[in-house]
């Protein structure tokens, strides 16, 4: 019977395996991102082969985009479960605030400095955590409004001033080499590796992502989904807390709103990296490269003289490409 | 009576094939003007294909619609509603926070001079659908703010705003009370006392039976009767729906009553929205159907129990663990397991039958805080090969068929060592051949000790497979089947509210 066959009674079905067709087309959707970041990298340094193609440069590269990986990998977390986070940006400048002038009028030290950036960070994103799981308030309003807070108290308590008097200790964050890497781009790598584990090989990473693909799915499942958000957006809290001490320990002072400008190449990262693997999923690796294409491609076309501007519309018509690519092919739903 | 006029819209032949499945096959049937025709039959029987051939929401594989003796442009929705074809659906469709006036003229708004909205002749119109329903509803008041039978009737108003020659009714009273159900009744006769042709849609066969001058029985796609009024009673209509066969031998064969049975469930006086004071027990080994219409119960209740719907008073143990109100989480830890059959509430598209099969029962997977896909992998494939599935277990789940889907959910609910299965229409989307594939699966389940409860919309399923039937009516428990009261015919005879026609005598 013809029901059979095409319905799939067990016995008549060996279903091929996804994974299994390997077509130029399918390698070149799955690898697209590596693949353009390769062809950047190959461009550059054919373009300017004495500046782009040195290890300093290189050094370089994944020192300024510490800041970056950090918080795209953050919002990956978020993105994961299906959920926004408007306020990071917004978030990093208040824990930037805060950690910064306890060291600067309280005189605590780099370790506590550290800890309250972070724990600011972390508390704000328990706020919307705790507004988008309980109140259930759609986390794109949410993390506005808690974000437009954050904002708030930072100016109030700041005053707009600039702040200097870091500690030594603090401004080596950003000046330590370990074995020639600088220490910031290896903090990053150890971001993502930890949000990486986190998300592919925990339980928590399995409940974050089930919430991500079919919440309904999930309740049923049993998966406690408030709390997978909450915890969702203190991740991202976190890494915002930490993105605000590498900012400062680099800048060698607090400055306003030293966050509000990573907010959406953050967003424009976790989109690339969500075209790795073809599928348009989130995922920490593909967040991480995302940034280091964008990074590259901004450094290169500086490095050939060319305006800021270009830099920024590239960097578009990139994002766009990847994405628009396989949105086509599988008719919209991006991030499901 | 009268002398009968023509029919002045036929179905001929017309036939519908998904597949290997025909849905419809060669129904034929004509109604004339002022006819209010009952149309009924089983799940599956092609009453909404035939429906959707009439408006145009499907194209028939073969035969035609005539309208008027000439033939109708098959498959197009603007060509059915220019002949004067609409439909009611089943569902609420409107928009909340709109006026009556702009739901009932939605999608057809008199429009002036470059699209300017023309608010008098809108409330007016709407006003003159609303009227020829013989209700009063304020045209301006928006539609959050209307009871449900109001709700209702905007919609129909909505449909009588095209003007129609034949209004098509899919279950137009479900959910509501009888007293609004009456009203709704009444203003389809005043509809039909103008001369507009009713299609009536339904399962409530007592409703059918007082409603309409003739019904059509389809069964498996084709016209099984046409019985005029005074021959549609219910007692006929339920045996030409669901025939039982002689094999039907009311429910499973007895199983051996070990006294090693437990209590798995134990509800107690529940009432909440829609349920009214249901108390149930259940043991391990047991399977109770729940059988009631949309909205009366018995859906509600699995619902309740596995925490999608809060109760407001009584209790739910299961397996001795109380049940907070609306915790799925406590529902699952207690061993409480959900098994539908639309997918969208069941299985996670992009995720492989792996991550799909283990969720719940990822702890048993866990060495301190990272789950071990060895000891995950090699548990799957057991638990695949012991729900008879197929299929690589890294493969995406949607990828699989309907029928495999659903063995995969068997597969995480044996994992998660569940006690008390819920299951919600399981084969709902599954085709005839896997149908008893799940079944299998469903007896194997209850041989090991779990107790199941059945909701269903097939009742031959819930005859086959249950030990006994519960049944409901608006939120309470009305009836129990069990033994040779349990054949198809009496659970929908049961559901569809004349016990007394049904009941063999004891």
């Amino acid at each position: 019977m013809s029901a059979a066959a095409e319905g799939g009674g067990a016995g008549a079905t060996v279903p091929l395996r996804r994974r299994g067709r390997i077509t130029p087309r399918a390698i070149a959707e799955r690898w697209s991102l590596v693949l353009a970041s390769v062809a950047a990298f190959a461009f550059f340094s054919a373009a300017r082969p004495s500046t782009f193609l040195t290890l300093d440069n290189a050094r370089a590269i994944l020192d300024d985009s510490s800041v970056l990986c950090v918080l795209a990998v953050g919002i990956t977390a978020i993105l994961v479960i299906g959920e926004f986070d408007l306020s990071i940006g917004f978030v990093a400048g208040l824990a930037g605030a805060a950690g910064v002038s306890a060291m600067a009028f309280h005189d605590l030290g780099t370790g506590a400095a550290v800890a309250i950036a972070i724990g600011a960070g972390a508390v704000a994103g328990l706020a919307s955590g705790l507004a988008v799981a309980y109140v259930r308030i759609p986390s794109f309003v949410a993390t506005l409004a808690v974000g437009s807070i954050a904002a708030a108290i930072e100016l109030a308590v700041t005053k707009t001033a600039i702040f200097e008097g870091l500690s030594p200790s603090y401004v080596q964050i950003a000046t330590t080499r370990i074995a020639t890497i600088p220490l910031r781009a290896i903090i990053a790598a150890g971001v993502a590796i930890l949000f990486l584990v986190l998300l592919r090989a925990t339980v928590y990473g399995r409940h974050a992502m089930s919430v991500g693909d079919n919440v309904a799915a999930a309740r049923f499942a049993g998966v406690p989904v408030e709390r997978i958000r909450v915890t969702a957006f203190v991740l991202a809290g976190l890494t915002a807390g930490l993105a605000a001490v590498l900012v400062t320990s680099s800048a060698g002072q607090y400055y306003p709103n030293l966050g509000t400008g990573y907010l959406l190449p953050a967003y424009a990262a976790a989109f690339l990296g969500a075209s790795l693997g073809g599928g348009l999923h989130f995922n920490v690796l593909g967040s991480y490269l995302g940034v280091l294409l964008l990074d590259m491609v901004s450094t290169g076309l500086t490095m050939m003289n060319q305006p800021s501007w270009v830099a920024a519309l590239v960097q578009g018509i990139v994002l766009l490409v990847a994405v628009a690519g396989i949105a086509i092919r599988r008719g919209g739903a991006i991030g499901r | 009576m009268a002398a009968e006029s023509p029919a002045w819209i036929e179905t001929v032949e017309l036939t519908k094939r998904y597949g290997g499945v025909l849905a419809l096959d060669g129904a034929s049937l004509g109604v004339r003007a002022g006819e209010i025709r009952g149309l009924v039959g089983a799940n599956g029987a092609g009453k909404s294909t035939l429906v959707k051939c009439l408006t145009g929401m499907v194209q028939p594989s073969a035969g035609a619609v005539l309208v008027d003796g000439r033939p109708l442009p098959l498959g197009r929705p603007a060509e059915s509603l220019r002949r004067g074809i609409v439909c009611v659906p089943q569902e609420l469709t409107v928009a909340p926070t709109m006026t009556v006036a702009e739901n009932v003229m939605l999608g057809h708004e008199p429009r002036g001079l470059l699209g300017r909205l023309r608010e008098r002749e809108l409330r007016r119109s709407a006003q003159v659908a609303l009227s020829s329903l013989s209700f009063d509803i304020p045209v301006q008041a928006s539609v959050a703010q209307l009871p449900l039978i109001e709700q209702r009737l905007v919609m129909i108003a909505r449909a009588l705003s095209y003007g129609p020659r034949l209004a098509i009714f899919d279950e137009p009273t479900a959910t509501l009370s009888p007293v609004e159900a009456e009203r709704l009744l009444e203003s389809i006769r005043t509809l039909a006392g103008r001369g507009v042709s009713v299609l009536y849609v339904s399962h409530q066969l007592g409703e059918v039976e007082d409603l309409c001058e003739a019904v059509t029985v389809l069964r498996d796609g084709r016209v099984a009767a046409e019985l005029g009024r005074g021959q549609s009673t219910h007692r006929v209509l339920v045996e030409l729906i669901a025939t039982d066969r002689a094999g039907d031998r009311g429910g499973r064969a007895a199983r051996d009553d070990r006294a090693d049975r437990e209590v798995v469930l134990d509800a107690r006086d529940v009432s909440g929205e829609r349920l009214r004071g249901v108390s149930m027990l259940v043991q391990s080994g047991e399977v109770v159907g729940l059988a009631g219409l949309a909205g009366s119960g018995a859906r509600e209740l699995l619902l309740t129990i596995c925490g999608a719907i809060p109760f407001a008073s009584g209790t739910i143990e299961v397996a001795g663990r109380r049940l907070r109100s609306g915790s799925t989480a406590d529902a699952v830890a207690a061993g409480a397991g959900f098994l539908p059959g639309d997918r969208s509430l069941g299985t996670f598209p992009n995720h492989s039958v792996r991550h799909n099969v283990t969720l719940p029962a990822l702890a048993q997977h866990t060495r301190v805080f990272f789950v071990d896909s060895r000891s995950e992998r090699s548990a799957v494939a057991t638990l695949l090969a012991r729900v008879a599935l197929l299929a690589d277990q890294e493969q995406t789940i949607s990828s699989l068929s309907g029928g495999n889907q659903q063995k995969a959910l068997v597969a995480r609910w044996i994992a998660s060592g569940a006690r008390l299965l819920l299951l919600d229409d399981p084969t709902a989307g599954v085709d005839v051949a896997t149908r008893p594939e799940i079944h299998a699966q469903i007896e194997s389940l209850v041989a090991s000790g779990a107790a199941i409860l059945l909701v269903s919309t097939d009742v031959d399923e819930l005859a086959k497979l249950s030990d006994r039937v519960v049944v409901f009516e608006r939120g309470s428990v009305t009836a129990e089947l069990r033994d040779v009261n349990m054949t198809p015919a009496r659970v929908l005879g049961a559901m569809t509210g004349r016990m007394h026609d049904v009941l063999a005598p004891t």
